[in-house]
């Protein structure tokens, strides 16, 4: 059977303290006696903090005459970790010839304080045995924590309380984030071990899955094969009369609405220029003091008859059917012309006034 | 808030600069003839050549503090003495660009800084500074709470960002009237600065593809074991000055000229210069075959287009296929023997496709040179 022992995990005061400082004096990290009660401190609210401190803390509430200390405790298995810990110190320190450990250790070879020597004679029960706790035997250990504590003083840091306090027995330190984190890995590490089957079965259905998502997103793709607005403007339209276009120049009336310039070249020719840039798409401008489209994006340059002749554009800008209709220019975008593939010379590419 | 206050505080709010004499004017003028693709291209790449050889001289912190110093004056200050400058400075959509060259600059010099370090280290025989120390950290909390911590400033400078400045949102769109000059985002703005010298099948699909292959392959292709884990320069020459020319001159220089430096029509300003919409500027190119038949042979282009582009053809092929091979028993062969032939060949490949961007530049400012090959028929121009 193994061994076990008692740590405290949480302590707390009932009404009726009477503010007699005995608390504070047996236990200082836990118990702070304030004007008219004693009060838990802060830290010691956690049971990681008092389980170390248990001998002082059921000292202070067996020397409590009032009885207003109450605790609880687990069984914990396992030898009590502050047990025989002072001796192996005491024995440590004359062997070590004098070092930076002596003054802890000192004061554990100091006498006892009584009231903490008189307790030590008999195995008491702690005073929440009557509130159903389970009762817990007290065994001779060391120091009394108020000792440990003053040999730091009062006002000393925590960590210097704490480093005399794991000095002396009283307390464990942490273990370390790294080594928390490894042990939970560790653990986790043994809880994912599978069989072969049941890892063929995990791939499998991931690979289902993954294929099962795969298709649904190509069956979705599906409706991006056809376009989801029929309703475009037509292709053929009238640009007005003839007679609007009587003098050598480029009209910009259709730009907007229909990508078209009506240009009436100087040699009486009138063509329909698209509007889009032949390097990149984008809509050039007319720059009518400069006699030339100018695309704002890369800078290409066109003559008012479409042909590049600057910057990036590999071709000249292309041109749309135009034909007459009586007197009316009619244009047809369905049917494009392309000067670097000699179709500028076909029917339809131009009418001559 | 800063709308109000810094033109207020610059201009008089009339479009004027705070400070202004003849000797500034000059300088002004001397800095604007100077920063045309021409002059300021080979200006950067010097600088990039004497930064790389005197890394060990330039990263000392007195050295480094005093050209941040100068550069902040030259930088900030002038759009106390440029009206111009101050706009294009003070526009919501380039305040991304200060804020890269600034954040450039700091990385670049911690770089720079630990390689010199170690590079002097290391000659001298001494272990590296940090040569004791545990190389693995934990993820947790070292990693996370960095990132988590960055996290938090980064959002909250987004927070005060977007709450200074306002949106650039510009008029609806209209497709009669595109925005002169169109822009692409900021971070795309090397890759508009290309189309200007590409057809767009080459800077648009090929070039980007290659820069994204290339970027793959280089964990393959890189095998020197050298320098890893530490910053040096001395060990991984050939590395560091290509990777270091690609990204900051082909890449973040042509950011910067295509965010302050390129106005309407997409034209060349200088960084003190007005945006005139009306400039003209003599950009007529001329295509490889234009130059080799009717220029030297005096007569008309051939109707057969491949003989016509034979030339053009001839030499792309050279460059692209035969040039690799030529490193590689030339002037190469020690780094052929080194790498082996498939890792050599991918990595030539990629430097010399790489290569032709500054190659069409120079040729196009110097002969006017619009297309090695110019198929329009095919579609197919380089």
């Amino acid at each position: 059977m193994a061994e076990t022992h008692q740590e405290v995990v949480k302590v707390w005061i009932a009404p009726g303290c009477i503010v007699c400082d005995s608390c504070e004096t047996d236990c200082p990290p836990v118990f702070d006696v304030q004007e008219e009660t004693c009060v838990i401190r802060p830290e010691a609210l956690k049971a990681d903090f008092t389980k170390p401190l248990t001998p002082s803390i059921i000292t202070a509430a067996e020397g409590c005459p009032v009885d207003v200390i109450k605790f609880e405790t687990i069984e914990v298995e396992g030898p009590e970790p502050w047990a025989g810990q002072e001796e192996a110190a005491a024995a440590a320190a004359p062997a070590g010839g004098g070092g930076a450990a002596k003054p802890a250790v000192a004061i554990l070879e100091g006498p006892p304080d009584p009231k903490w020597a008189g307790l030590l004679q008999t195995s008491h029960t702690s005073g929440s045995r009557s509130a159903g706790g389970p009762g817990v035997t007290i065994r001779q250990a060391k120091a009394p924590a108020e000792a440990v504590a003053s040999t730091v003083g009062r006002g000393a840091p925590p960590d210097a309380l704490a480093a005399a306090m794991v000095g002396s027995g009283y307390s464990r330190p942490a273990p370390s984030v790294a080594d928390r984190i490894r042990q939970k890995a560790g653990l986790l590490a043994d809880a994912a071990k599978m069989t072969r089957r049941q890892f063929s079965t995990a791939l499998a259905l991931a690979w289902g899955a993954l294929a099962a998502t795969f298709a649904t997103a190509g069956a979705a793709l599906q409706s991006f094969m056809v376009p989801k607005v029929t309703k475009e403007p037509p292709s053929v339209f009238r640009a007005g009369k003839l007679g609007e276009y009587a003098e050598p120049g480029v009209y910009e009336q259709f730009k907007g609405s229909q990508g078209v310039w009506i240009v009436h070249q100087a040699n009486g020719e009138i063509v329909a220029i698209s509007t889009t840039c032949t390097h990149l798409g984008c809509i050039p401008n007319w720059l009518q003091s400069d006699q030339k489209f100018k695309c704002p994006c890369h800078g290409s340059g066109f003559y008012v008859n479409g042909v590049n002749f600057e910057g990036p554009a590999p071709r000249p800008l292309e041109r749309y059917k135009i034909s007459l209709e009586g007197e009316y220019i009619v244009v047809d975008k369905s049917t494009k012309f392309r000067q670097e593939l000699g179709q500028w010379t076909f029917p339809g590419a131009s009418i001559n006034v | 808030m800063t709308q109000f206050i810094i033109p207020t505080l610059a201009s008089g709010g009339a479009g004027k600069p705070f400070f202004t004499n003849p000797a500034i004017e000059k300088i002004k003028d001397l800095v604007n003839a100077l920063s045309v693709p021409e002059f300021s291209l080979p200006i950067f790449t010097v600088g990039f050549i004497l930064m790389m050889l005197w890394y060990r001289k330039w990263t000392k912190p007195k050295v480094i503090i005093a050209l941040t110093a100068g550069a902040c004056v030259f930088y900030f200050g002038s759009m106390l003495i440029d009206y111009n400058y101050l706009l294009i400075l003070k526009k919501p959509d380039n305040v991304p660009i200060t804020i890269m060259l600034l954040a450039m600059g700091l990385c670049l010099w911690v770089a720079f800084r630990q390689a010199a370090i170690n590079d002097a280290r290391l000659e001298a025989g001494l272990p590296l500074p940090d040569a004791d120390k545990e190389d693995k950290v934990l993820v947790w909390p070292d990693l996370v709470y960095t990132e988590m911590i960055c996290m938090v400033l980064a959002s909250a400078a987004l927070v005060l960002w977007s709450i200074v400045l306002r949106a650039p949102l510009e008029s609806p769109a209209n497709p009669a009237g595109p925005p002169n000059p169109s822009k692409a985002p900021w971070y795309f703005l090397g890759l508009q600065e290309m189309l200007v010298y590409f057809d767009p099948w080459i800077a648009g699909v090929i070039l980007p593809g290659l820069i994204v292959t290339g970027l793959i392959a280089m964990p393959y292709i890189d095998i020197n074991p050298k320098g890893n884990g530490f910053y040096t320069i001395a060990q991984r020459k050939f590395a560091l000055w290509v990777w270091l020319f690609g990204f900051l001159i082909l890449w973040v220089v042509l950011i910067v000229f295509g965010t302050f430096l390129r106005g309407p029509n997409w034209n060349f300003f200088g960084p003190y210069e007005y945006w005139d919409s009306h400039l003209q500027v003599p950009l007529t190119n001329i295509n490889l075959s234009d130059y080799f038949w009717v220029f030297g042979l005096g007569q008309p282009l051939p109707k057969n287009p491949f003989a016509r582009e034979a030339v053009g053809i001839v030499f792309t092929a050279f460059w692209c296929l035969a040039l690799p091979v030529v490193l590689a028993r030339t002037v190469m062969y020690r780094m052929y023997n080194q790498m082996g032939s498939t890792r050599f060949y991918i990595m030539a490949f990629h430097l010399v496709i790489m290569a032709m961007l500054p190659l069409k530049m120079v040729l196009r400012w110097l002969f006017t040179l619009k297309y090695f090959v110019y198929l329009p028929e095919f579609n197919l121009n380089i």
